[in-house]
């Protein structure tokens, strides 16, 4: 029982080849996407930053026709 | 059993990239000595230039900078403090742009943290007030209409 169980394992990649590829593939993607990562600009997060700073130093309002309450 | 390990292997390998975008858009931040300072000084410069922005003597660029757009409307005796503001306002701008880039590890997005900023002040200015276009041409910013 336990020879046919470890026989199986070794057959394993040989009746499947598209099992290795397929793993390659994954980390590859994996890898590029962490890549990309690295030049993506959060623009989001930095409008976000912008508004709370702008908002500190210049005490702005931005809702239209209203004036600046100084 | 292989089969159930290589399956548990691949789904993990393609949700890792997900695991770290989920990670990658975390608020930016904001905060550090240098800044800190930075957002001190800017608040000097700005009670010193929102009246001349409000009475329309000074405007801004579309990078956000100050810019003399009326010099008759600012008193002679005065001219040469504010150009000392300005230009020491447009130093500290850049100076925070490049703090905030480096606080949040990508000196190389400055640039576009500059960008942002000056698009968010561009935006949230009140109607009225002067912007001039990067052909030097000056108009009143309309109030939005929405």
């Amino acid at each position: 029982m336990k020879s046919d169980l470890s026989g199986r394992r070794v057959a394993l990649l040989g009746q499947r080849p598209f099992l290795l590829p397929a793993l390659m593939f994954a980390l590859s993607t994996a890898l590029s996407a962490c890549v990309t990562i690295n030049i993506y600009f959060p623009a989001a997060a930095a409008e976000k930053a912008a508004e709370t700073f702008i908002d500190d130093i210049w005490q702005l309002q931005e809702s239209p026709g209203q004036n600046d309450p100084q | 059993m292989k089969k159930l390990l290589l399956i548990t292997l691949t789904l993990l390998a393609l949700s890792l990239p997900k695991t770290v975008m989920a990670q990658a858009e975390p608020d930016m931040r904001v905060n550090s000595p240098a800044i800190t300072e930075l957002r001190e000084a800017m608040r000097g410069h700005v009670a010193q230039l929102r009246p001349l922005l409000e009475s329309g003597a000074l405007g801004m660029k579309m990078d956000g900078s100050i810019a003399v757009r009326d010099p008759a409307g600012v008193p002679v005796a005065e001219r040469q403090k504010l150009a000392a503001v300005i230009n020491a306002n447009t130093r500290d701008k850049a100076a925070l742009y490049r703090e905030i880039a480096r606080v949040n590890g990508h000196p190389e997005w400055e640039q576009q943290i500059a960008e942002t900023f000056a698009r968010t002040l561009l935006r949230r200015i009140p109607a009225g007030w002067w912007i001039q276009d990067n052909n030097g041409a000056w108009s009143q910013k309309q109030a939005a209409a929405d």
